[in-house]
């Protein structure tokens, strides 16, 4: 003990004589503290960058089935019977609020650190800057369809939205909701804002390019019900170099080029953790499906609990697809009563994924013929994709979801019913988020 | 130093200190990233990641140091020892501090506390019996804490369960201080409430428009979840070829939690039900019965629906914290010392048969069905308890 004090002794004697005028002076060492603009480019790489999409958003559509036992209070039991809190441990980082605020943050730290490198306002620069924006507006996207109300033009400035964060001091007080208009205004300036920004080319298909900026365009102006736009950009995001696939072509499902390479995936993005392998059809779904569909052939896999989904080659895709922008082009020309033109694109698509000896070309007499065709095809074509609760939500406010039912397969007892119109089609706003922010404006009043 | 005879050495010793600490270089103000290869981008890339976020409000974490100590060794060295007084104050202590999670972070690294450590530590070493067959030592130790958090940071939100799983020290109390509900059991609908302090039924509710909850002052303190002295006995006997030792420690004034049944845990995999779970409340009339509550429901429309926060006024109830003090016999050491003059000529040495059990004997006084030592304290979750530990070596030198 006697050394340990004249040790302290000589410690604070030399640390009096030496300490730093601040604190800043003391820099760790075998970490990078980012200046350069490489360190910020690294960050779009970052697994937390890639892998942005929460799972969570498959266990609330009418695609899956899950036997879970109806008393259990778990996230994947909340969100699979609609309750309104889906992460019912207040101690827990919340699902799907978490990890997206997490990647937000990663966008902001871009976005705020990039314009004092030494290389700020070179073309990289600033395309850096556009990825993290688009990335960020995403996220907001997501957090909007599970968080949100859904978007009716008339009340959206009267409709809370969501905190908009731009700090990266964790210490910083969250601001307030802010109204569903103000929010997806803003997604939508952010978006422009990164448009000249953006190369037209990445080095994969995770990072951003103009496309992918003008496909995330696409679908918040699809999911606002802003039709005029929706397909003014989903024009200009299928103008990107691509090739659909014909099933055909493939013996067996792994033959299927890789999602992150394959010609038919405009932006990849990953689950933040976990798969969908394994997940359940709904009955619902499964009736959509007949043997001669490839997909139903190479996107699916039979165990005890039963058919369940299964993957093609590579990282499983939750990004925006050129499957997906074809069909949201179909449903807008549909709705504009196009129908022959919706049911070209409906047929191409078929042409790839229905057996050759099968296939024969399906045709609509009105536009609301067609835009059932299209919208059964983009079940099919979508299925477990992660864009089904943003369509679920958007058809719920036209009127055009029916109810959704859980219904224990063994009694028949129904355990949750998800009507038309319901309050349950927003989640709450996450008790964890609640005890700090108290004034903070609920879904559930 | 002729009058004392009886006195063979006296020391006294005395030291202060202060210094400071930054914090761990991924735990401080700055932004920092780590690096790593992303495998799932096809070619693989280098990324860079944000390992901690930037926070501006560290300060360095200071300690300072008083210790007064004494040697001494009487009665023709057959009695010696120490006494050592500290006391250390911690100023700005480094924890993890609770984040708003859209911050994009659940926890954060910031000055959380400040500490006085108090301290008195014992040392009595006798040769009771110094014979040339045979020998008798004895080492008595004995150490004392008491600890306060004299500030802490405030927190940014305190649920009253926050408090029962002592998340964030408190102010005036020790670390590790233990508070519990008031629990006052079941009502009608077999919805588990706590007390408050004028007697009113609280059915723990932490979201949503109609919250309920007790506060700091509702609940009942009950101690230290930390000992607060330390004995230590060894004995150590040299008879003949022989050589024995036996040490045994005894913890004690502090508090465990203990964990109750609940049929929650029925069923579920990661947990065993302790016995007792399935008396649970199924209907009404249940409540003068039993205390232990029933499944919360699936549904808030059912009747009698409670939100699961509210089986913490029974979980982290009062009644089920206990005192934790035990003795246990740490070590037993059985060395025989093989001599012979035909190992002599072998050229073996120093050889020896050596026994030992470790934990070997345990009690605990408040009932001895729980080791302390293998159960959380402030939840009661219990691990499988210390398992003794039995040796035999036999060594020699060529």
């Amino acid at each position: 003990m006697k050394l340990l004090y004249k040790i302290l002794f000589v410690a604070a004697a030399g640390w009096a004589l030496t300490s730093c005028d601040k604190y800043l002076d003391v820099k760790p060492k075998g970490l990078v503290i980012p200046e350069r603009l490489a360190d910020y480019e690294g960050i779009l790489n970052s697994p937390t960058m890639t892998r942005t999409f929460p799972l969570n958003l498959l266990d609330f559509t009418d695609d899956y089935f899950n036997n879970i036992d109806v008393l259990a209070q778990s996230p994947a039991a909340n969100g699979y019977y609609w309750r309104p809190i889906i992460t019912v441990n207040e101690k827990a980082s919340p699902d799907v609020w978490g990890p997206l605020y997490r990647v937000i943050y990663d966008a902001n730290v871009i976005i705020n650190g990039v314009p004092a490198t030494p290389e700020a306002n070179t073309e990289l620069a600033n395309s850096v800057i556009g990825e993290a924006l688009v990335i960020r507006a995403n996220c907001y996207l997501e957090l909007l369809t599970v968080f949100a109300r859904s978007y009716h033009p008339a009340t959206a400035a009267n409709t809370p939205g969501l905190p908009l964060v731009t700090s990266i001091n964790v210490t910083d007080k969250t601001p307030a909701r802010s109204t569903l208009k103000a929010t997806v205004d803003t997604l939508i300036a952010n978006i422009n804002r990164a448009i000249p920004l953006l190369p037209t080319s990445n080095t994969n298909k995770s990072r951003v390019t103009k496309y992918v900026a003008w496909g995330l365009l696409s679908r918040i102006y699809l999911y606002m019900g802003d039709f005029e736009n929706a397909e003014k950009y989903t024009d200009l995001a299928l103008d990107a170099p691509h090739a659909m696939l014909d099933y055909n072509a493939y013996a067996t499902y792994s033959a299927v080029p890789r999602y992150e390479q394959s010609s038919e995936v405009l932006w990849h993005r990953a689950a933040v953790s976990g798969s969908p392998l394994f997940m359940i059809y709904s009955d619902d779904l499964k009736a959509h499906f007949n043997d001669d569909d490839i997909r139903y052939t190479f996107l699916t896999t039979t165990n005890n609990n039963g058919l369940g989904r299964s993957s093609l080659p590579g990282t499983y895709n939750f990004g925006i697809t050129f499957p997906e922008l074809y069909l949201t082009k179909a449903e807008l020309l549909a709705r504009k009563n196009q129908y022959d033109d919706a049911m070209d694109i409906v047929n191409m698509i078929r042409q790839n994924r229905i057996k050759t000896a099968a296939y024969a070309d399906q045709t609509a007499g009105s536009g609301e013929e067609a835009l059932a065709l299209v919208l059964a095809e983009r079940r099919r074509e979508l299925a477990f994709s992660g864009l089904r609760w943003f369509d679920m939500k958007r058809l719920d406010r036209e009127g055009r979801m029916p109810e959704v039912k859980r219904i224990n397969p063994d009694t028949q007892e129904v355990y949750a019913t998800l009507a038309p119109g319901s309050a349950n089609y927003t989640f709450e706003i996450p008790v964890r988020v609640q005890l700090f922010n108290p004034g903070m404006e609920l879904n559930h009043q | 130093m002729h009058d004392l005879a009886w006195l063979d050495n006296l020391q006294l010793r005395a030291a202060t200190g202060f210094n400071g600490n930054v914090p761990a270089s991924n735990a401080g103000p700055f932004l920092v990233l780590n690096s790593g290869l992303n495998t799932l981008l096809v070619p693989a890339q280098q990324y860079f990641d944000v390992l901690t976020p930037e926070n501006q409000s560290l300060r360095w974490e200071t300690t300072r140091n008083y210790n007064i100590g004494l040697d001494y060794t009487v009665l023709n060295n057959r009695v010696s020892g120490s006494i050592d007084w500290y006391m250390k104050r911690s100023f700005d202590v480094f924890g993890q501090f609770d984040a708003d999670p859209t911050s994009g972070w659940n926890q954060y690294n910031a000055n959380t506390a400040s500490i006085e450590n108090k301290g008195l530590e014992l040392m009595l070493n006798t040769v009771n019996v110094k014979g040339r067959k045979f020998q008798w030592r004895t080492q008595l130790t004995a150490s004392f804490n008491h600890n306060k958090v004299l500030a802490v940071k405030a927190t940014e939100f305190a649920t009253s369960e926050r408090i029962a799983l002592g998340s964030s020290p408190v102010q005036g109390r020790p670390i590790g201080a233990l508070f519990s509900y008031n629990y006052g059991g079941l009502n009608a609908l077999g919805q588990p409430y706590a007390w408050d302090r004028e007697g009113n039924e609280k059915v723990l509710a932490f979201f949503g428009t109609a919250q309920v909850d007790v506060t700091f002052d509702d609940m009942i303190y009950n101690g230290t979840t930390t000992p607060k002295y330390v004995l230590g006995l060894n004995n150590q006997f040299d008879i003949g070829q022989f050589n024995v030792s036996l040490l045994f420690m005894y913890y004690g004034g502090h508090v465990m939690r203990v964990e109750q049944p609940l049929p929650h845990n029925i069923g579920y995999f990661a947990n065993n039900p302790l016995q007792g779970s399935s008396n649970f409340w199924r209907k009404p009339g249940d409540e003068k019965i039993t205390r232990i509550p029933g499944y919360v429901r699936a549904s808030s429309l059912a009747p009698g629906y409670y939100q699961s926060y509210a089986l913490y006024a029974y979980q982290y109830a009062s009644e089920f914290v206990r005192k934790a003090d035990y003795i246990r016999l740490r070590d037993v050491v059985i060395t025989y010392n093989i001599r012979g003059a035909l190992l002599n000529k072998l050229g073996v040495s120093n050889a020896h048969l050596r026994f030992q059990a470790q934990n070997a004997f345990r009690y605990t006084f408040s009932g001895n069905d729980i080791d302390p030592e293998a159960i959380d304290r402030v939840t009661g979750i219990r691990r499988l308890e210390t398992q003794p530990f039995y040796s035999l070596t036999i060594s020699a030198n060529f």
